[in-house]
């Protein structure tokens, strides 16, 4: 979808706070019902921004890291009071299996709104923030997070060839598998460095480096980003102050507190889920605008 | 029966964990066995590690080493005696008294960690 249409035509700023404020209290309010509530929110975003075609692709890779923290801690940690049984010498207690769980719900939450940044937060948004403090950490960062998928493309597309020519990692004996491998491997290899060399020329061609660096500022804040800006910054003062006054967490170690919600659990809760839900206002309010406008057409 | 008490005592928070009770004792008995069989039989929580001489208790019913400061842990005494023994080494007598004690201060290792860097 376009760049200027909803929570994708937000300032750069804006965003930053947003994702900046989201991870941080992801990671303070340990309690399992508000992430629960904050995954959800999440989810919801991902899915209005592109259906949750994204977020489905890694959800294979969450739920393996969602299930190994679930076993682990258990496991691993033998702390808190009421023992459920012994894995033979091993005591399994409660708060672990409960920390393990918090823990897991902290990740998948936490990499669900790792999801839409990655939807939000475009390359230009990113130069735009950081190519004024840093410009050759911003290009480094730039290029090596492109890096990989650009890597993973090549290597799909040399696999499609080479297939034709009968050079495959998934026929033949062993060997064969290894040598084909190899040589997909050395393909591509040499690409990406004919490639790098191409680029750097072509900067170099360009005048890249050859005096001080200008940028070209494409983002205006405007009054929605006014708006917005001062919404989560109020929304993120009143958590802190409910999380430093003991709210928002649950108390696990020794021995497990109750689930039930206090109303400063309650409070954090909500505040942090209309947090969340800042980009579906966005998306909707445009949304409508666009359909009176056709309407009106 | 050959048997010897085992008791298990935390800090001012815990209190008494184990009260003092007879557990048999059979061949080959340690104290690091005699106090997990012990916990075991009363539902207990642990974390040990290390096995034989270098067996190590990390925490007990949830009250962990380090949770007072510095230089608090667990500690047994034999009779009443602190042994200056590994727990996984030492093999008590029929009758001997065993007390796990949690100690929030250790002089020792306090003068130990002044000196030792």
């Amino acid at each position: 979808m376009s760049e200027g249409f909803g929570a994708r035509a937000l300032h750069p700023v804006v965003l930053l706070v947003y994702y900046a404020g989201g991870i941080t209290f992801g990671m303070l309010l340990f309690h399992p019902v508000i992430l629960l509530a904050g995954w959800a929110a999440a989810l919801a975003v991902n899915f209005h921004l592109d259906r949750g075609r994204s977020w489905r692709s890694w959800s294979l890779p969450m739920a393996g890291g969602v299930l190994l923290l679930l076993v682990l801690n258990p496991l691993i940690s033998h702390r808190g009071r009421t023992v459920w049984f012994y894995l033979g010498d091993t005591p399994i207690t409660l708060e672990s299996v409960a920390y393990g769980a918090t823990m897991a719900l902290s990740l998948s939450f936490l990499l669900t709104l790792f999801i839409s940044y990655r939807l939000l937060m475009t390359e230009h948004k990113f130069l735009f923030l950081f190519a004024r403090v840093s410009p050759k950490f911003a290009l480094l960062v730039m290029m090596a997070a492109g890096l990989i998928p650009r890597l993973r493309r090549r290597m799909y597309e040399l696999m499609r060839i080479q297939r034709m020519r009968g050079v495959t990692v998934s026929e033949g004996t062993v060997l064969e598998r290894a040598r084909s491998g190899a040589r997909l491997v050395a393909s591509l290899l040499a690409w990406t460095l004919e490639d790098a060399l191409q680029t750097a020329d072509s900067m170099q061609a360009r005048g890249y480096g050859t005096g001080p660096r200008s940028a070209y500022l494409h983002f205006r804040f405007r009054i929605r980003d006014v708006v917005t800006i001062c919404g989560l910054l109020a929304a993120s003062g009143a958590i802190f102050a409910l999380w430093a006054g003991g709210g928002g967490v649950l108390e696990i170690y020794p021995r497990l507190g109750s689930l039930a919600l206090s109303g400063a659990d309650r409070a954090a809760m909500l505040i942090y889920a209309a947090f969340l839900l800042m980009p579906l206002i966005w998306e909707w309010r445009d949304r409508s605008k666009w359909q009176a406008l056709r309407s009106a057409a | 029966m050959r048997a010897v008490t085992i008791s298990v005592a935390g800090n001012s928070e815990w209190g008494e964990i184990l009260e003092s009770r007879f557990v048999e004792l059979k061949d080959g008995d340690t104290v690091a066995d005699l106090l997990i069989r012990a916990l075991k039989a009363s539902k207990l929580a642990y974390e040990t590690s290390g096995s034989g001489a270098l067996f190590y208790v990390r925490g007990i019913d949830g009250l962990f080493e380090f949770d007072d400061g510095p230089t608090s842990g667990w500690h047994y005494r034999v009779n009443g005696k602190e042994l200056g023994v590994g727990a996984g080494s030492y093999k008590p007598e029929p009758g001997d008294a065993i007390e796990w004690i949690y100690e929030s201060e250790d002089p020792a290792a306090r003068d130990d960690k002044g000196t030792g860097t």
